[in-house]
């Protein structure tokens, strides 16, 4: 947020000739983000969010923990669900403008259920061993089914799995053997 | 353990102190307890925190009447009077509030700077007077091919000084700050010397005239609190010292003494 501004502003100011940004799309985003906050302050009724924000520390350290299987993972990525759930009618007291840490790790537990649910998705879906990932239904490693990047993309709001090829560099990879 | 936060917000005429009460777990510190009475008791309470292990300097408050980061100091101690750091006495740390030191911990917002709200100071005059001593090399000799060596015996020296990471407890420990609003501080003068004897440093004798004022060098009592609260042991009051004994000697070498 910091240098990102600064190195546009640079950008701008040494670029010879260079046209005036548009702001609409930023100032739409932050309409959009101002509007959204100001719903999420209305609210006043509900479960506070910090226990769901409890709640999923215990899952993911549960269910997608170093030791995992496919049975203990589903169950995981369905708590992940019911998370969801209830934190789409979660809310907190804190209505002031400023520094509203309740408001900011609100906010961030709604990226960080965004996120359990697109490591659930990868971890299921990575059907091996890999690094200190261990999967006590598939123990060993399997480099010619999953040496490949999980890329798991938003589309139409639903989370689509794909693969990606790794870039090899000087080195062949090689089982880790202790 | 009983807690007495200071709270305060704009248009408020005075800070007032909440009061709260929880069996804390073992090992549990300022920064959790807060956190703690955030999610159970009052999530308005406003701090600021970042890395939550001591690296960045973020959450220095006036804990039980001394300056120290929130992350980094426990309960259990703290409550024990394990903690206790002698201080030289100024007005944010004689008595604010009615406090006992054996039942509560005493949680108020860094002293010599403004109050933004509850725990969260305005650390802008801070930072002015860090960038009033230039913080950055200034080498004089062009960029070398590979990269700039160092005897390691100059490193040790370095390291004290380089180990600060800026969170402003000695800022709100000194007494002189709290005196003459215009004191550069421990933590700039410290960087400034850092620079000063940094032997990559092309300016090095230029650098000591950048804080040749009162409020620079010359208004440091030699209190000591800075070093005494500092989280990272850099002592800015040898530093300041030693700044002062050169600046002494090149002058009287100009004077022709």
């Amino acid at each position: 947020m910091v240098f990102g501004r600064i190195v546009a502003d640079k950008i701008i100011e040494e670029i010879p000739n260079a046209e005036k940004p548009e702001t609409e799309p930023v100032m739409g985003a932050v309409r959009s983000m101002h509007n959204k906050i100001e719903t999420i302050l209305q609210r006043d009724d509900g479960e506070k969010f910090f226990s769901i924000k409890t709640d999923l520390t215990v899952t993911m350290q549960e269910k997608f923990g170093i030791f995992r299987d496919n049975d203990t993972m589903k169950e995981g990525l369905h708590e992940i669900g019911q998370l969801k759930e209830r934190f789409s009618k979660s809310c907190f007291n804190n209505k002031e403008p400023t520094y509203n840490h309740a408001l900011i790790q609100f906010l961030e537990l709604e990226a960080m259920l965004k996120i359990a649910e697109v490591v659930a998705m990868g971890a299921i879906e990575r059907r091996e061993s890999r690094g200190s990932h261990k999967r006590n239904d598939y123990p060993d490693r399997d480099d010619e089914n999953f040496l490949k990047h999980t890329i798991i993309n938003m589309k139409d709001g639903k989370l689509v799995l794909n693969y990606k090829p790794v870039k090899l560099g000087m080195f062949k990879p090689k089982e880790r053997v202790y | 353990m009983k807690f007495k936060i200071f709270r305060f917000k704009e248009g408020m005429e005075k800070p007032i102190y909440d009061k709260f009460e929880f069996e804390p777990p073992t090992g549990m510190t300022v920064l959790g307890a807060l956190f703690y009475l955030q999610q159970n008791f009052d999530d308005s309470i406003a701090f600021h925190y970042s890395c939550r292990g001591a690296v960045c300097g973020t959450c220095a408050m006036l804990i039980n009447k001394v300056p120290r980061l929130a992350c980094r100091t426990q309960l259990e101690p703290l409550i024990q009077g394990e903690l206790k750091i002698p201080l030289s006495p100024y007005s944010a740390i004689e008595e604010t509030v009615a406090w006992d030191p054996e039942e509560e911990i005493l949680i108020e917002p860094l002293p010599h700077l403004p109050v933004k709200k509850d725990l969260i100071v305005d650390m802008d005059k801070f930072f002015d007077y860090y960038l009033e001593v230039e913080p950055v090399l200034q080498p004089a000799d062009p960029e070398p091919a590979l990269e700039r060596l160092m005897d390691p015996d100059a490193v040790k020296e370095l390291e004290l000084y380089t180990n600060c990471i800026l969170c402003a407890s000695c800022f709100g420990s000194c007494p002189v700050d709290g005196a003459k609003p215009d004191y550069l501080g421990p933590a700039a003068l410290a960087k400034l010397y850092r620079f000063y004897i940094d032997p990559r440093e092309g300016n090095n004798e230029s650098r000591l005239f950048l804080a040749d004022k009162p409020s620079g060098w010359w208004d440091c009592e030699f209190h000591g609190n800075c070093r005494r609260v500092c989280p990272k042991d850099v002592p800015p009051l040898i530093g300041i010292a030693k700044a002062r004994e050169k600046l002494n000697i090149i002058k009287n070498r100009k004077d022709g003494k």
